[in-house]
């Protein structure tokens, strides 16, 4: 088994490759391309911290929209310019203190943290009554809370002017900028689920009552997965304000939520390296699936243009991977420096099993 | 001296009066057992020891402190563990992680190795099996790995319901021999059994329950010999 210091040089080598990789891509790839492709790493982060709520903590929340809005709005109301500001407001007054100052550009990943810290202090809010709850009842709690921020933002027009939107962010949210969050995401979700808290987590998910009698401090440990979990659906929804430039009730609604939930379920509940993949992927192929909802000319038959139809696609994929891969793509199993190395490096290092059993993972 | 005194107990579920008044004590390095029919309250009454459900009436004292209101991972600390019924193994933790659990709020790390290792000497088929998941054991190995997480938090007071259900005879012995090990190493052990016979045989003093109060209680091999015992739970 390599050693920590290995798996850390080999995992900041990686890093590299993928900067550079984006490098390449940023320069060679067109803009359409490269919006996917920042759309794509934006759920990256969306949904790998969802998926440490619902898949690694096993707490099903429905309420990743709404702080993901929390995050979007924060980010809105610090980095829009205050002329801006004043064009946008037209009906009400912004609110002081946003009225009168805002952030420049090379403050911009701290205000994207300050939108994360937005959505884990809802998450907190929300958290601390609704997580007593559990199963369906915590996800109708967290569904009704996801909806009052919405509702929120819709009516409380001095903060957010209301339906809509705000305009004019600038866009800051670049591919690299968007490839560091997602890694962020993934080292820290990672990390938290492979230290005891994780297990703990885990634990909880497996086992309530066991967990419980085993002294673990169950409401606390679910609280710590909500509320990083927040604050990465903040981060996110931070990002994309930037990347879309504007910031409406509708564009957080419900289907955020679904989407994600797709993804996560899609990629096996659980998996972090499953959650980032699918999510990626996900982002790619309903791009790629846009052809679908056009007209199609099959010899003698037309089929006008029907909106929706890739959900219809996605959704036909959940029923026959429901059916006949109930885990998910990866299950609960993790992509580790373990498994590579005993794939593809050299194999005179003893006691590497393959994938299935070697993993540290869950 | 007695390690766990309980004082007319009573826990409520919604509208049912599960327990009505059980007093019981189990005094340091005994082996005491509850027995009783189904639905008898012997599940409750560990229930309430470890925190897991309310009382609502009377006191639970450990080691000089007042239990009776505490949260599960406070009595834990003070050195109260269980093993619930029906094993309750996390299933997506590998065994070693499982066992792990059990030492979760302690940070001698030192010595929660050495206990890792006496818990897979006591059941050495768990070292087998040490990076597979608990849920791929078998009934047996998995009611073997509750009783060593148990274990993993050192505790004063084991507490253990049901160890035996629905297990083989042959692993039922098992079970058994790793307990009267413990209790040689100095562990006190309040458990609750359904095969009264085996658990009266290796307890010190045993406590029938029925109906939420205890109509009975007497050394182990009192019950043991008890014409009424006998006919009512020993099935002869």
């Amino acid at each position: 088994m390599p050693d920590k210091f290995r798996k850390t040089i080999l995992t900041v080598i990686f890093i590299g490759f993928l900067f550079v990789v984006a490098w390449l891509a940023d320069n060679y790839l067109d803009e359409y391309v490269m919006r996917v492709v920042r759309t794509g790493l934006i759920y990256v982060i969306a949904a790998v911290g969802y998926n440490l709520i619902n898949g690694i903590a096993g707490q099903f929340s429905l309420g990743p929209n709404g702080f993901m809005a929390l995050g979007g709005y924060m980010v809105a109301l610090l980095m829009l310019p205050v002329e801006q500001k004043e064009f946008v407001w037209f009906l009400q007054p912004l609110i002081w203190p946003f009225r009168v100052f805002s952030l420049t550009k090379p403050f911009f990943p701290l205000a994207v943290a300050l939108g994360g810290v937005a959505g884990a202090l809802g998450a907190l809010v929300v958290g601390v009554p609704s997580l007593r709850l559990r199963g369906d009842y915590l996800a109708i709690a967290t569904f009704g809370f996801s909806q009052i921020i919405i509702v929120l933002a819709n009516n409380l027009i001095p903060v957010t002017n209301g339906a809509l939107g705000i305009k004019g962010i600038p866009e800051y949210a670049n591919v690299y900028r968007c490839l560091a969050w997602a890694i962020v995401t993934v080292i820290i979700t990672s990390n938290l689920a492979n230290s005891s808290y994780g297990r703990a987590m885990k634990s909880v998910r497996d086992d309530e009552v066991a967990a419980e009698a085993m002294g673990i401090p169950i409401f606390r440990h679910k609280l710590l997965a909500f509320v990083v979990s927040g604050f990465f659906a903040g981060v996110a929804g931070g990002l994309m304000a930037s990347l879309i430039t504007t910031v409406s009730p509708s564009l957080f609604s419900f289907s955020m939520t679904f989407n994600l939930l797709i993804i996560i379920v899609l990629g096996g509940l659980g998996s972090t390296t499953g959650s980032a993949i699918t999510a990626f992927a996900f982002t790619l192929l309903s791009e790629a699936l846009r052809f679908v909802e056009s007209p199609i000319t099959i010899g003698p038959i037309d089929i006008p243009g029907i909106a929706g139809m890739r959900m219809l696609v996605f959704s036909l994929l959940l029923v026959l991977l429901m059916i006949f891969y109930r885990r998910g793509l990866f299950g609960k199993k993790e992509l580790s420096w373990d498994w590579v190395v005993s794939r593809f490096g050299n194999s005179n290092r003893q006691g590497v099993g393959t994938w299935p059993h070697k993993t540290e993972q869950s | 001296m007695s390690m766990l005194k309980v004082r007319d107990l009573n826990v409520h579920y919604g509208g049912i009066h599960a327990l009505k008044g059980v007093s019981l004590d189990v005094p340091e390095g005994a082996i005491v057992t509850l027995i009783g029919a189904n639905g008898a309250g012997k599940t409750t009454t560990l229930r309430a020891i470890t925190g897991l459900a309310k009382a609502t009436g009377g006191s639970i004292e450990f080691d000089g402190h007042d239990i009776t209101s505490a949260p599960p991972h406070e009595i834990v600390r003070l050195g109260v563990s269980m093993a619930a019924e029906g094993r309750r193994i996390f299933y997506n933790l590998t065994v070693m992680e499982n066992l792990m659990m059990g030492a979760y709020h302690r940070h001698d790390t030192a010595e929660v190795r050495k206990d890792l290792e006496w818990v897979t000497m006591l059941f050495p088929r768990l070292k087998e099996r040490f990076g597979q998941k608990g849920g791929t054991l078998s009934g047996g190995e998995q009611q073997m790995l509750a009783v060593g997480r148990a274990l993993m938090s050192r505790p004063k007071l084991l507490c253990l319901d049901e160890p035996s259900l629905g297990l083989a005879p042959m692993l039922v012995q098992e079970v058994f021999r790793v307990l009267s090990q413990i209790h040689d190493e100095g562990c006190t052990i309040l458990l609750v059994e359904q095969n009264a016979k085996a658990a009266l045989k290796i307890a010190d003093y045993g406590y029938v329950l029925r109906g939420g109060t205890i109509t009975m209680h007497g050394q182990g091999y009192e019950l043991l010999t008890d014409e009424s015992v006998r006919r009512a739970y020993l099935g002869e």
